[in-house]
């Protein structure tokens, strides 16, 4: 579920910046460079994502043995296994989504993508 | 050199180009009018390149644009653009707009064109911070940076008083006394006074 919407938020970001895509078409940039780009934003929006993600949940994870009312309920732990299965899984579906968009409009002439992006 | 031969173009099953076969010599400033939907930004998108046709053929210089291997780097050494809507990044200022579309070798005549255009100022502003009359001459400096062979405009003045309209016109103009050849689709019929040659659509067809 969660890396689905992952997939599906990327990619609405995507497509919502293909008019930007078509200007940059249109300028004589390649379709190689603004994969590239989009490659290496994806890549450090994600890992920033997840590096927030993986210091608040071992911040509560800390904190959970301290809560009285909590006690016998709830505990858990992260092992490094499940960490790094995350991160793999997260940047699979972040780059998924935003790349095969991408390489979609890449195809498609750029005056079609400058007037999709203004309606 | 612009050579179109039979170019027709569908949108769905909507015909809109009908069958256009013309020359532009280089050098030329084309003055392309018509009435509103009559095609002109339709036929621009095509002879610029960021349009595919859907029947007939398009040669610049002398070569055939769809088997082009290289059509980016072609676009950025050889065209320029201003587009009916101006199209300027906005996460970008405007001198970033420019530089984007700047080869390496061009980036120095980015403040030269601005100033020219009385836009000098604003280099370090972004779109959303500048008025449409001066969206739209950063774009006009946009398709002038790298000197190219053909400029496209479409309605280039179409935000601008008639002072700032001459303006464009003449920096145009000194383009392609320069060699470019210029293609300029727009209502305004002061083009006329700059334009060498004139092609007017009517439903698609050429008058
Ligand atoms: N993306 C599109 N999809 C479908 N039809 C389109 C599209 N773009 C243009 N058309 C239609 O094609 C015809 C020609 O449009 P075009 O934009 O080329 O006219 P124009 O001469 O530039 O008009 P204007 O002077 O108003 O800018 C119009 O009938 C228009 O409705
Ligand atoms: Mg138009």
């Amino acid at each position: 579920m969660g890396l689905m919407g992952i997939a599906s938020v990327m990619s609405m970001i995507v497509n919502s910046r293909k008019e930007e895509f078509g200007i940059m078409r249109a300028l004589g940039k390649s379709r190689f460079f603004i994969i590239k780009n989009l490659f290496f934003e994806t890549l450090v929006m994600s890992l920033s994502a997840y590096l927030f993600a993986l210091i608040l949940s071992l911040g509560i994870l800390a904190m959970l043995p301290h809560i009285e009312m909590l006690q016998g309920y709830v505990n858990g732990t992260l092992s490094l296994s499940s960490a790094l299965y995350v991160l793999g899984s997260t940047l699979f579906m972040a780059l998924l989504g935003s790349l095969f968009p991408a390489w979609i409009a890449s195809k498609t002439d750029p005056i079609l993508l400058i007037n999709q992006g203004c309606a | 050199m612009i050579q179109a031969s039979n170019i027709s173009h569908f949108y769905g099953s909507e015909q809109v180009l009908f069958d256009l076969t013309f020359e532009v010599q280089s050098g030329e400033f084309l003055f392309l009018s018509g009435e509103s939907g009559s095609g002109k930004s339709t036929l621009l998108s095509i002879l610029s390149t960021l349009l595919k046709p859907s029947n007939g053929a398009l040669l610049l210089d002398g070569k055939a644009v769809g088997s082009m291997k290289d059509m980016d780097s072609f676009r950025q050494s050889n065209i320029g653009f201003v587009f009916q809507f101006h199209y300027l990044i906005n996460y970008l200022s405007v001198y970033e707009n420019i530089a984007l579309a700047a080869m390496d070798d061009k980036k120095e005549n980015i403040n030269k064109i601005l100033d020219e255009l009385g836009i000098l100022e604003l280099s370090s502003r972004y779109p959303n911070e500048i008025s449409g009359g001066q969206r739209q001459r950063v774009a006009v400096a946009r398709a002038l940076v790298n000197e190219p062979k053909i400029i496209f405009a479409d309605e280039p003045t179409g935000s601008l008083d008639s002072k700032n309209s001459t303006i464009v016109y003449e920096l145009l103009q000194k383009a392609q006394k320069n060699g470019t050849t210029v293609v300029v689709a727009s209502h305004d019929m002061q083009i006329q006074n700059y334009a060498t040659k004139i092609i007017r659509l009517k439903d698609g067809q050429i008058l």
